[in-house]
């Protein structure tokens, strides 16, 4: 579901729901191991349920422990008010970038 | 109230205030929220913004000590109430203080469908509180507005009663068994136009798009199209991982609102499954209360011989 993109980014594309939410765990999982910050560019995404938001937020938790943070660049409006909702706006390894 | 003795409260406290016309709800509530105050006990008062006018007026600086919330932001959804409640019991009461609301959730402006989740509500707050710490909740009801019908079921969900001054119990108090009752009754028969969608969990896409074309028809923003979109499918993932895998999705515009509906083979057991606010590090569960953020109202039903109903309303906004 992640492809890279130019600038060290990963772009998601598509909808994220329960028949494509384990992908995106085990590839954002992958990711996660390699020690450095990841930037996920959200601008393509069409929809992500709550589960692919707890991804987020597990990849997020992961990152944190090693001194690493996970940014969801240009994501679309809802997803950072539902992380708000769901009180996954606390984690400082989660970080929200929106370009001007 | 009973001559403003004020009594040291040992368990949640549930009261209706049957009061006729607004100028006995001031007198009243103020009177509840000044021997609050004057004891020293943190108040939360919710309900419509202007009775918060009034009460602020004539509490006359007591009132600053006072949470104010607008019934029509915090609880235009019900079930968003006691969620509040939960968070400013854990915030405020301690052992050797306890704390006291005002909810008035009930008003004649509300809907039929809003009237019978706001009565649930009412129910709910004896079974959400039951083993909490002393504390006092206060409801107002207006006899002056409200059908007969509407107070009769008042009295059956507050242990206490006060009227025209007098305080003392319920003699048709239903208690706290048999939760269901009577929010059991059937919802209202969707409408012959409505879409329906037999679905699995390879129909979710489907259903969704269904979901954004009726938004679209019924005239929501594309933000509130899509929060709901968002809150139907997770009704519908519920139903593919824990309510037998299928199930009807029904779908119809409602005088200014769309309507969707999810109908599995689930039975659900924890009637206040849906307004429990979940941990951060909760992996699961967070659907049924995701759209009771989202959403105007939620209207759960669950059959004894097993079959969940879901029914969501989201208005223009």
């Amino acid at each position: 579901m992640l492809e890279r993109t130019g600038g060290g980014c990963l772009a998601l594309h598509g909808e994220v729901d329960m028949a494509t939410v384990d992908l995106l765990a085990r590839e954002l999982a992958a990711e996660s191991e390699r020690g450095e910050d990841v930037r996920l560019d959200l601008s393509h995404l069409a929809f992500i349920d709550i589960a692919g938001l707890w991804v987020f937020h597990e990849a997020a938790v992961k990152l944190g422990r090693a001194g690493c943070t996970l940014t969801l660049v240009s994501p679309p409006p809802a997803v950072p008010r539902m992380l708000a909702l769901l009180g996954w706006t606390e984690i400082a390894s989660l970080r929200v970038e929106q370009p001007p | 109230m009973t001559g403003g003795v004020v009594e040291t409260v040992r368990e949640f406290v549930h009261e209706a205030l049957l009061y006729d016309g607004d100028d006995e709800f001031i007198s009243a509530t103020a009177e509840f929220i000044r021997q609050g105050v004057d004891a020293g006990e943190p108040v939360l008062v919710v309900v419509g913004a202007a009775k918060i006018a009034r009460l602020r007026e004539e509490l006359n600086g007591a009132g600053d000590a006072v949470l104010f919330a607008d019934m029509a932001e915090l609880g235009a959804n019900p079930a968003r109430i006691i969620p509040a409640w939960q968070q400013f019991v854990e915030q405020h009461l301690r052992d050797d203080r306890p704390v006291r609301g005002i909810d008035e959730p009930i008003s004649a402006e509300r809907t039929a469908d809003e009237l019978v989740e706001c009565q649930r509500h009412e129910w709910l707050l004896n079974l959400a509180f039951a083993d909490a710490p002393a504390w006092r909740l206060l409801c107002p009801y207006d006899v002056s507005k409200l059908a007969d019908a509407v107070i009769e079921e008042a009295l059956r969900s507050h242990p206490i009663v006060v009227r025209s001054g007098e305080r003392g119990a319920s003699a048709s108090y239903r208690g706290l068994a048999d939760p269901a009752r009577p929010f059991d009754l059937p919802l209202s028969a969707p409408p012959a136009n409505a879409e329906v969608l037999e679905f699995d969990g390879s129909h979710l896409a489907g259903a969704r798009q269904l979901v954004c074309r009726g938004a679209a028809d019924a005239g929501l923003s594309r933000a509130r199209a899509n929060d709901f979109v968002l809150a139907v499918n997770e009704i519908l993932t519920n139903s593919v991982r824990h309510g037998g895998g299928s199930g009807l999705l029904r779908i119809w515009p409602d005088d200014g609102r769309l309507v969707c509906e999810v109908e599995d083979r689930g039975r659900i057991d924890d009637p206040l499954v849906d307004r429990r606010r979940p941990h951060p590090d909760q992996i699961s569960g967070r659907g049924l209360w995701m759209a009771n953020q989202i959403c105007d109202l939620v209207q759960l039903r669950s059959a004894d011989g097993g079959g969940n109903i879901v029914r969501l309303h989201m208005s223009r906004g």
